[in-house]
């Protein structure tokens, strides 16, 4: 990857700031190397848990204006599989002639309480993964699990150390925008331990409705909202947290579907910028694509990196 | 703004097949190429991808049929439905079958004039609807009709579908199975690889569609040189390339959108073809253990 995108993030070196976040083409060790080797810097699985899900029942996606609302339901092939398959994406990668070797992982780990976000990041800090993130703010299973973890700055302090006690790993928090005290949370994550922040996770959430059946049209009625009509949340949520004094790492992403808007997070203050919701307007070639675009833009300013406009607003 | 419309509307017909096989059609005006599938719901939990088995022009416009077979809680709530019932569908979605003569951007190296194309239709059991659409359009194209074969393999007779519908196309129909009353005219008492062996290699394409291990057993008896196209089906939960359910390995390819019709240097790459699958939860599941199970 050309050198103006190339970044050193929690002691990893990424050959892109683009990032695959948790839920778009990471169930298995082939997507996550085809989006690799078309240029994320860093892919992260899907969020496992301790035991397989299978999710819910469709229809979990439906496109609205300016997006897409989903709920998956959190299916994962379970903690076990998850970091088997991250172990057959580094082995695809070493043998791989564009990556040679170089596939930066997350991987993200869900639970319901402390106890068993500990216990399944035990089995991740053993994984051949480069980053732990905690996926505190799923908004798609309330009905079984209740308001989300991130709701609560008392309980992401809590899980983030007893999570750093028990690996060695970076741990990356992922937040939920759905909240009042959002920078509150992000200080109390970082207060914590956290070597990053993730965020935001899907908005809302949203409900469509069928009108000739009159049904809701996921059958968990509500889901969370991506795409690019969340984008200018995002940009604000990342803006507050660096005007709240943050100097903590942050993935930033919503909504983020070309070079613009990928520029428009780093000014913001985001480190690494995530591309989720795009690969369904442009295919995976959206990772190629944006890193071209940001690279036209860093040109075009006569910048030698994607550096030079991080955090500048 | 959106582009991926769903359609809510009445079932305009069904048609019993056998006792477990209806088609359902709608009055519904999408962009269909043969091979591609629609997603169906019923909004009471489940949303089910079904291949295309017919589109066409009626005197009360477009109508598209699926034609659907009863094996779990969903499917048996649509058998449960009258023409006139309400359900939603979106698509279509995914690749198509080769047309000889058409745009074909995922093998552009492939050609073949449709008088000299000799294609040999391979449907296993429940996977045979889609090739009826795929023989319509090949017709269409300029195929001669005497040109195409059609194998219609199932467990027995009452599996073998679509005969009639064949017939009228004027294509030749042979219904192959291994458990058959009697064994006259247009019927091979044999598998669906049997039956394709018999032709002796006077074709020039294969097109399959069926359980992986029918259309993987049918590799021997196609000669180096001659093309084929698999129609896969896999776990399917977004549909629109994004939620990764459908991907197979090692390169990632997602069967509800460069599939569900491979081309045979796709096919050749697949390690999980006819070895595993992966679930609802994206868990490894061989098809040794599934079979194993269904004992």
């Amino acid at each position: 990857m050309e050198k103006e995108l190339r970044t050193d993030f929690l002691g990893v070196k990424l050959s892109s700031p683009l990032v695959l976040p948790a839920g778009v083409l990471d169930i298995s060790f082939s997507s996550m190397k085809q989006v690799s080797v078309l240029g994320a810097g860093l892919v992260t699985t899907k969020s496992l848990s301790t035991q397989a899900r299978k999710g819910h029942e469709g229809p979990v996606v439906t496109e609205v204006e300016g997006g897409m609302l989903n709920a998956m339901g959190l299916c994962n092939p379970g903690i076990e599989a998850g970091i088997k398959e991250v172990h057959l994406l580094k082995e695809a990668a070493a043998n791989d002639d564009e990556l040679s070797g170089n596939c930066p992982v997350n991987m993200s780990i869900f639970a319901t309480d402390k106890e068993d976000f500990v216990s399944i990041a035990e089995k991740a800090d053993k994984s051949e993964a480069d980053f732990i993130e905690l996926n505190l703010s799923c908004p798609n299973v309330m009905d079984e699990f209740g308001v989300p973890l991130a709701a609560s700055e008392q309980m992401v302090a809590e899980i983030i150390s007893a999570v750093k006690n028990v690996t060695q790993k970076p741990v990356i928090a992922k937040l939920s925008p759905n909240v009042t005290n959002f920078t509150k949370i992000a200080g109390a994550a970082t207060d914590a331990g956290a070597d990053a922040l993730c965020m935001i996770n899907t908005l809302g959430p949203g409900i469509d409705i069928d009108i000739e059946m009159a049904k809701p049209v996921l059958s968990n009625i509500t889901g969370g909202m991506s795409g690019p009509c969340v984008k200018p949340i995002a940009l604000r949520l990342v803006y507050e947290c660096r005007k709240a004094g943050l100097n903590i790492p942050i993935i930033g992403m919503g909504g983020i579907t070309n070079g613009r808007d990928a520029v428009q997070m780093l000014m913001a203050g985001a480190d690494l910028v995530g591309v989720g919701t795009a690969v369904y307007y442009r295919g995976p070639e959206v990772f190629r694509l944006i890193n071209e675009e940001l690279l036209s833009y860093l040109r075009r300013k006569g910048l030698d990196s994607f550096q030079s406009i991080n955090r500048i607003i | 703004m959106i582009k991926d419309k769903r359609y809510t509307l009445p079932i305009a017909e069904i048609k019993e097949e056998t006792t477990e096989v209806r088609t359902f059609c709608f009055n519904v005006n999408l962009d269909v190429e043969a091979g591609q599938f629609i997603m169906l719901t019923d909004f009471n939990g489940g949303e089910k991808p079904f291949s295309i088995s017919n589109y066409e022009s009626t005197s009360d416009g477009k109508l598209l049929s699926v034609t659907i077979k009863k094996i779990g809680n969903f499917t048996s709530r649509l058998f449960e439905m009258f023409k006139g019932d309400l359900v939603s569908i979106r698509g279509a979605y995914g690749s198509s079958f080769f047309i000889p003569g058409k745009d074909n951007s995922a093998n552009e190296e492939y050609h073949c004039l449709p008088k000299d194309f000799k294609p040999v239709l391979c449907g296993g059991g429940f996977g045979l609807p889609p090739l009826y659409l795929l023989a319509r359009h090949l017709i269409d194209a300029g195929v001669p009709s005497s040109n195409i074969r059609v194998i219609a393999a199932g467990r027995n007779e009452e599996a073998l579908l679509f005969e009639e519908r064949f017939n009228m196309l004027g294509v030749s129909y042979i219904g192959a199975a291994e458990n058959l009353n009697n064994s006259g005219h247009n019927r091979f008492l044999g598998t669906a690889a049997e039956a394709l062996a018999s032709f002796d290699t006077d074709f020039n394409f294969v097109y399959a569609s069926g359980p992986d291990l029918m259309m993987k057993s049918l590799i021997p008896f196609i000669p180096n040189g001659v093309e084929y196209q698999f129609l896969f089906e896999r776990y399917m939960k977004c549909a629109i390339g994004i939620c990764g359910s459908c991907a197979t390995d090692p390169s990632g390819i997602r069967i509800c959108k460069e599939g569900p019709a491979l081309w045979r240097t796709q096919v050749e790459k697949l390690q999980d073809f006819g070895v595993y699958k992966r679930t609802a939860s994206g868990n490894i599941e061989s098809f040794t253990n599934r079979l194993a199970g269904k004992k």
